[in-house]
């Protein structure tokens, strides 16, 4: 500890961070019955902050182009020591983070903690999240692999049913008409270059969010808090957050190495699709749900109201800390708690039937 | 911000200090070994699937031949009478068998079909339809080296 | 009467080349616009047809082998016997009417300096032209092949005679059962052939230098190639297997028993993909047809089978292990050098069965052998890496194990 202090001291004199670290040891997180789901958060955090080392590390030896991605993915993998850790650990992560993105976002859900003051945040958590799975679905072309290779097509074909935009929202995804090297190329830009940008500036503002609002006690359990008291965020709460990382972190590491990410077979463009493409899980509940939607409906395409259904309902989603008056009041808002439980249900048993291949 | 005042049972503290500063540094350890491993290059910079080194000019005198390992595909290297080296895959390109130099007839001959080849690669007698893929030579001191052009 | 025939032809082919400068549609000259009015399909087509003709495109016309004069305009000057008109050859004139331009290398020299002139004597030598000779105008002559009026270069997809279409051509005739039954022969090669490796080849395959009737049998000279010479045939590309049946004990046997070297076992027109259940004694097997459990022979054949069947067992198994540690992210790339080997060594141990020798065989089965346990090998270590990783893990989860304790012990000092 006392490198620690001198470190501390060296900053003080030159840049007055004494303030901030008052701040910091001030700031408190409420205890309560479910002050567990306050560690997802900052779970999230944490595998994003690997996905950005591994992704580093990758970036070191990986080659966007259609000619070579799949043989520098190979190299990884092959020759290229703890190559395969790297890569398992970036794919495992990945999938954890969007995890943990929906344990947190559900639990703010339960706990209405969107409720004003903290609708903004909010609004960078749902964009945050779309981010995240924005990044899953960019990364997942990168290996171009034949799984990949369709998954993307199926996966951007949706957009072409925008009404009026479609045709344009298409081809600025694909780089083309198809999916080509050049969608690989574009899909690598975004995901290492414009989404982290984007993503840094919305990890930011949330946390910053956070940081200036505090930490919201969920209604009813206010005496629950006030009896046991916060818990201070510097180091009690610290700590606690590092056993939940180092349990992440265990978690990732069993799966890296007992589910290692298969290489596949190289993509062929002029291949017929193969059985059973499916895209990543967290787009299977949409995926399954557009399979059940009959093809025509009332006149018009099943599948364009299916997109159509999805998107009212994420802008509903994103509105909720508007449309919940009663949360906003600080009432007591059970409508809005059984619309999170229906959601969470939807997702769950849709995701379930698609892994069990019903309606394949 | 905390100052670490003097506890009543110093080595208590001071035995889970060190616990959690060891156990902390262990996992580091554990993960940044690995990195520092993979951030150093392999022996073999990248795959040998376009460039490799087919073997030596000593090994091959005017009028022979040998078969080389091109990533996991055989390729052959000939020498003609001039000294010339010239370098092909030696995937037959009827059935797929593996061609072989023949010194007596100085040509390339698939033994599947009885095939042949001259050494342009160009398909001369028998079944084979096509001739054989060329690829590029580079020599350097004694090193030969092919590569394929994609 | 046949030379003046010949000499008249040949004058009429002086003439029409030297009055053309290298043909054109024109050439059919009357004859070709008369006959394309006519409504009798059979007196329309060969007009319709003529345009695509070979001869035609050399400035050849109707003249030529009909006679009469394709100038005139009126049909009875134009079809008149006096100015050389003779309507339709008979069957058994036709070989010598081509012959008397395609047998002459100097006049087809002028239109295409490599084609052969030596159809006509090798018809004579074949079956169709001895017959011929003897009167039967049932026989295949030039048209029955070539066509008549449409006639296109061997090298044109389109030819009856093109490698693809050779055997349609041939089937005209030969797989006419009443037809053939009145020689003697069955009908049943056609049918045959298109079941065998070497037609797969040729039509899907799209390989050219696959045989066809004609690569067998010879072309103009067609003749069933006889049981001496069978070998040779089959041995102008399977040069291996030939040399090393001739040097085999069944050479000496074969020839003794008059069984034809090659055929005997993988039949003539019907050439199957043999597979390592022809050796053996059993009754599926080719060896047993002759020999039994207990004779040299059959001795040899099971060991060779035994042989073949572990090499080709092991060989299975370790490219499947190899595809496993490839697909699940390992380099396998020696292994898939060392499968390869083990293959190219099994099908030169196929190669070696003609030899009938267990030592020869032997000889690269083994070398298969220990290629694909090279690559068995390699994909076992493929797999212990994938084991070894695991337990490097294990040891960092035991640091991350203490580490939580650690932690937790730090969080409840703090806390007390």
């Amino acid at each position: 500890m006392r490198f620690v202090d001198a470190i501390t001291r060296f900053l003080d004199e030159r840049l007055d961070i004494r303030p901030l670290i008052e701040f910091a040891g001030e700031k408190e997180v409420p205890r309560h019955r479910f002050e567990g789901a306050y560690f997802f958060g900052g779970l999230t955090l944490f595998f994003f902050l690997i996905q950005v080392a591994s992704g580093v590390l990758l970036l070191l030896y990986y080659r966007p182009t259609a000619e070579a991605a799949f043989e520098s993915v190979q190299f990884i993998v092959t020759r290229v020591p703890f190559g395969w850790l790297v890569r398992s650990v970036h794919s495992w992560s990945a999938n954890l983070m969007v995890l943990s993105a929906f344990a947190h976002m559900f639990s703010v859900v339960f706990m209405k903690s969107y409720a004003k003051p903290r609708e903004m945040t909010w609004w960078t958590g749902c964009l945050l999240l779309a981010m995240a799975m924005g990044f899953g679905f960019s990364g997942y072309l990168l290996p171009w692999n034949e799984l990949a290779f369709f998954a993307t097509r199926v996966g951007t074909d949706m957009v072409s049913k925008v009404p009026l935009v479609g045709d344009w929202l298409l081809r600025f995804l694909r780089g083309g008409e198809d999916v080509t090297g050049a969608t690989l190329t574009r899909f690598f830009g975004f995901h290492v270059a414009v989404m982290p940008l984007v993503i840094t500036g919305l990890i930011g503002a949330h946390l910053a969010f956070v940081q200036r609002q505090g930490i919201h006690v969920p209604r009813g359990l206010e005496d629950d808090a006030e009896r046991r008291g916060g818990m201070r965020f510097l180091p009690n709460f610290v700590l606690r957050e590092l056993v939940v990382w180092l349990v992440g972190l265990a978690i990732l590491c069993g799966l890296a190495a007992f589910f290692p990410w298969e290489l596949g077979v190289k993509a062929d463009p002029f291949a017929s699709a193969p059985a059973g493409i499916t895209p990543e899980w967290y787009f299977l509940f949409m995926f399954e749900t557009l399979k059940l939607i009959p093809g025509m409906v009332l006149g018009i395409e099943g599948e364009l109201l299916g997109l159509g259904a999805f998107a009212l309902a994420g802008v509903l989603w994103f509105l909720i800390p508007v449309l919940d008056r009663r949360a906003r009041r600080g009432e007591p808002s059970p409508l809005f708690t059984a619309v999170g439980w229906f959601v969470l249900a939807y997702i769950v048993v849709m995701t379930g039937l698609s892994f069990m291949g019903v309606f394949l | 911000m905390e100052q670490p005042t003097l506890d009543p049972q110093p080595t208590r503290r001071s035995v889970v200090d060190w616990f959690l500063a060891t156990s902390l540094g262990a996992v580091m350890v554990s993960a940044l070994y690995p990195a520092f491993r993979f951030v150093i290059p392999p022996e073999v910079a990248e795959a040998p699937t376009n460039t490799v080194h087919a073997g030596d000019l000593a090994e091959l005198p005017p009028g022979s031949g040998k078969v080389f390992r091109f990533g996991s595909k055989p390729g052959i290297l000939v020498r003609t009478a001039t000294g010339e080296v010239r370098a092909f895959s030696a995937i037959c390109t009827h059935l797929n068998c593996t061609v072989q130099f023949r010194e007596d007839m100085q040509n390339i001959w698939c033994a599947c079909h009885n095939g042949r080849f001259d050494l342009n690669g160009g398909n001369i007698a028998g079944p084979p339809p096509r001739p054989l893929e060329r690829y590029r030579v580079d020599i350097t001191d004694d090193e030969i080296w092919v590569t394929k052009e994609s | 009467m046949r030379r003046w025939y010949v000499i008249l032809t040949l004058g009429l082919c002086a003439t029409i080349v030297g009055a053309q400068e290298g043909g054109g549609p024109a050439t059919g000259g009357s004859c070709v616009s008369c006959h394309l009015e006519l409504d009798e399909p059979e007196l329309r087509e060969p007009a319709e047809l003529f345009a695509g003709d070979v001869h035609n495109r050399g400035g050849l016309g109707c003249v030529l082998c009909h006679g009469g004069d394709a100038k005139a305009e009126e049909v009875d000057e134009a079809m008149d016997p006096d100015r050389g008109f003779r309507g339709a050859p008979a069957a058994g004139e036709i070989p010598v009417l081509c012959g008397s331009c395609h047998g002459d290398a100097a006049f087809i020299k002028r239109f295409d300096p490599n084609l052969p002139t030596d159809q006509w004597d090798q018809y004579r030598t074949s079956i169709h032209g001895m017959r011929l000779a003897e009167g039967d105008t049932k026989v295949a002559t030039c048209i029955s092949c070539h066509g008549v009026h449409g006639i296109m270069a061997a090298s044109d997809p389109r030819s009856s005679v093109y490698p693809t279409q050779v055997v349609a051509t041939c089937a005209g005739c030969h797989a006419d059962s009443e037809l053939m039954g009145g020689y003697g022969i069955s009908a049943d090669q056609v049918s045959r052939y298109r079941r065998s490796v070497h037609f797969l080849a040729l039509t899907e395959g799209n390989d050219l230098s696959a045989p066809t009737c004609n690569d067998c049998h010879g072309s103009h000279g067609a003749t069933p190639p006889g049981v001496d010479s069978i070998s040779n045939v089959c041995g102008a590309c399977h040069v291996m297997n030939m040399e090393l049946f001739l040097a085999s004990p069944h050479a000496e046997a074969f020839s003794a028993m008059e069984l034809a070297a090659c055929e005997a076992c993988h039949g003539n027109h019907e050439v199957l993909l043999p597979n390592d259940d022809w050796l053996g004694v059993d009754e599926e097997s080719v060896c047993g047809r002759c020999h039994e459990r207990d004779d040299t022979g059959g001795e040899v054949a099971l060991a060779l089978r035994a042989l073949m069947d572990r090499g080709a067992g092991v060989l299975l198994n370790a490219r499947s292990k190899v595809d496993d540690a490839e697909r699940a992210g390992m380099l396998m790339e020696d292994s898939a050098v060392a499968l390869e080997e083990a293959h190219q060594e099994l099908v030169t141990a196929r190669t070696q069965v003609h030899l009938v020798s267990v030592a020869a065989v032997e000889e690269h089965t083994s070398a298969a052998l220990e290629a694909a346990e090279s690559a068995l090998a390699d994909a076992a270590e493929a797999r212990e890496e994938i084991r070894f990783r695991r337990s490097g893990l294990l040891v960092a989860l035991v640091f991350i194990l203490l580490a939580i304790v650690a932690l937790v012990l730090k969080i409840k000092q703090l806390e007390r």
